[in-house]
């Protein structure tokens, strides 16, 4: 903290950075890169292997050694791409994106109507709802799960997507990050507001809402993901495979031995295109979005 | 000023303001009711019954005895300690590797959101579709036994080997969550105001001063949530148990979570289940409580 009081007694923010030689920092620039190049293969590198895999047959996923071309398929093949929309891959992922689509949508309203109550709004216990529903939904829903798949049969909600999108509405990140962005506004906005007479909704819908939208994709993105990656619940109260979710019918046909890697690579490629597609066009958009998260 | 306005309102607005709150709250309540509440009740009640499942016979009230058969089966125990231990391994792996390359990729280098889209990029695969490459990766015969002995390091008997499938396990959860971990680290470094970096370089720190008394201090409450949200991650990890080891080998990796859908299904003792899903519940109450409690104390010290 003595730094920041040497800032404020100098009372300019010029600041000269200390004097470092052009050729040290070029260097420093040099091997903080490398550094992040190298990691970044670590990450990289099974995709790569995972989408050679799904373009070579079966057979050569097994190799006796490591060389380029365990990276590149010796022989280009679609088999295993046809052989996953032959036995209906297109359906668990149809189903996959309606039940993230419609949660991540669902989940967002729901999400903002409850952060921005918790953060601007004036009541006795505030802060105790607040703690109360975090709290909870930081608990995750796979841990109550199993009494629900009984309830969930009896109301007739088996074998249903709803019964998948129920549970994947609410996320307690996606309220806490909301609520942070929504505690990050000035209350001046508010008061002017209030001032006009403005009502409750036009606040929150006019004023508040346009100037947390990063925050609001922010949020929509928690929720998708949970849901495009849950496998439990969906396992456990989904039997029929036309209504299964891509996660999880990917391990479907796997029973020991005998699975069809190729098959499975080539699933995990169709079921990683979009959300991978997404996180290279928007993880810039993602990042800013959680700024202010926990932030004062 | 914002005392003022506040006092002057009367209090017909406050009620109106109360009113458009609860209204607006009231479906997550009501979700909170459905989907926490009353499974979580009902989770608990029925531990205290005994049922034969998909039977016309009805439950029957044992009492303490699910949890007092619990108790006394070692491999319960085993479960616990291995849950724990896992636990206590892949957390600080996760989140020290994650603020590392938060912090890495806030520096000043080339192609910086290139970095950042290729760690961030295995959080799109499905849990499921890491656990499919690495469990074919990590074979025996697989690519990265391949790589290792290139290298002349020891090779691993994975998901085959007592020892090797929780690290295994391990690798795996921190690969598929560390890029997601390290987006909202980043996001938190990039919140710490700019002034305070140039203040410290001024003063002439360098960069491991700056990061320990000046990033760590300030991003501490989003590192404590991120490391909450983690833990129960991990806590709940069944996809690759599941799909790989299926607890073992020697129940080396059979987690709680893994253990209660055992026993619920398999060995049809959901009594025994439930009384262990109870305690699974309780473990992760406490954790996020303690997290809680330690977010109150940083509120109040800074």
């Amino acid at each position: 903290m003595a730094a920041v009081q040497a800032s404020e007694t100098n009372g300019q923010y010029h600041v000269i950075p200390r004097y470092v030689p052009l050729r040290r920092r070029r260097g420093r620039r040099g091997v903080a890169t490398t550094v992040a190049l190298l990691i970044s293969l670590l990450f990289f590198l099974p995709f790569i292997w995972l989408l050679a895999s799904a373009f070579r047959p079966e057979m050569q996923t097994f190799q006796a050694s490591v060389d380029i071309w365990t990276f590149i398929p010796r022989t280009w093949t679609l088999d295993n791409f046809r052989l996953a929309f032959e036995r209906g891959f297109a359906n668990n992922l149809f189903n996959s994106l309606w039940v993230t689509l419609v949660s991540a949508v669902a989940g967002t309203f729901l999400a903002v109507m409850a952060a921005f109550p918790l953060a601007v709004m004036r009541f006795p216990g505030r802060d105790w709802l607040f703690i109360g529903v975090v709290f909870a939904f930081m608990i995750p829903f796979e841990v109550v799960a199993l009494p629900m798949t009984t309830l969930f049969s009896q109301m007739g909600l088996a074998n249903t997507l709803t019964a998948l999108i129920v549970p994947g509405v609410v996320h307690g990140l996606a309220i806490f990050n909301l609520r942070q962005f929504f505690l990050s506004i000035p209350r001046e906005q508010l008061e002017a507001g209030l001032l006009d007479g403005a009502s409750w909704w036009r606040i929150l819908f006019q004023i508040y809402l346009p100037l947390v939208r990063p925050a609001v994709i922010g949020s929509a993105m928690i929720l998708a993901m949970a849901q495009w990656n849950a496998w439990l619940w969906p396992s456990l109260i989904i039997t029929d495979n036309s209504k299964q979710t891509g996660a999880v019918a990917i391990g479907l046909q796997d029973t020991a031995y005998t699975q069809n890697y190729g098959l499975s690579f080539a699933e995990v490629v169709i079921l990683t295109l979009i959300p991978a597609l997404l996180i290279f066009f928007g993880q810039r958009s993602f990042t800013r979005s959680l700024s202010h998260t926990g932030g004062k | 000023m914002t005392r003022l306005s506040v006092t002057q309102r009367s209090s017909r607005a406050a009620r109106n303001e109360m009113r458009v709150a609860l209204l607006l709250l009231a479906p997550a309540c009501a979700l909170l009711l459905l989907l926490r509440i009353i499974p979580a009740g009902i989770a608990i009640v029925q531990s205290f019954y005994t049922s034969v499942p998909g039977s016309v016979i009805p439950p029957v009230w044992v009492g303490w005895q699910n949890y007092l058969d619990l108790f006394s089966d070692p491999g319960f125990w085993d479960s616990v300690w291995r849950t724990l231990l896992f636990a206590a391994l892949v957390n600080p792996l996760t989140m020290l590797f994650a603020l590392f390359l938060a912090w890495l990729l806030t520096r000043n280098m080339a192609l910086t959101g290139v970095w950042r889209t290729l760690a961030f990029l295995p959080t799109a695969l499905p849990l499921m579709g890491s656990t499919v490459v690495f469990g074919v990766l990590m074979r025996p015969e697989g690519v990265l036994n391949n790589v290792l002995s290139l290298l002349h390091l020891p090779t691993g008997s994975w998901f085959t080997g007592v020892d090797g499938a929780m690290t295994g396990v391990i690798l795996l959860s921190t690969w598929s969550a560390v890029g997601y971990w390290m987006v909202f680290l980043i996001a938190a470094i990039n919140d710490v105001p700019r002034d305070y970096y140039d203040a410290a370089m001024l003063d002439g720190a360098g960069e491991a001063r700056q990061f320990f008394t000046i990033t760590l201090p300030l991003i501490q409450r989003q590192l404590l949530f991120v490391l909450t949200a983690s833990t129960v991650w991990n806590f709940i990890l069944y996809a690759p148990i599941s799909a790989l080891t299926k607890g073992g080998p020697e129940g080396s990796t059979n987690f709680l979570m893994y253990d209660i859908i055992t026993r619920y299904y398999t060995l049809s003792s959901p009594g025994t289940a439930l009384a262990e899903m109870t305690v699974l519940f309780v473990l992760m109450g406490v954790t996020v409580w303690l997290q809680f409690k330690l977010l109150r104390q940083m509120g109040s010290t800074t």
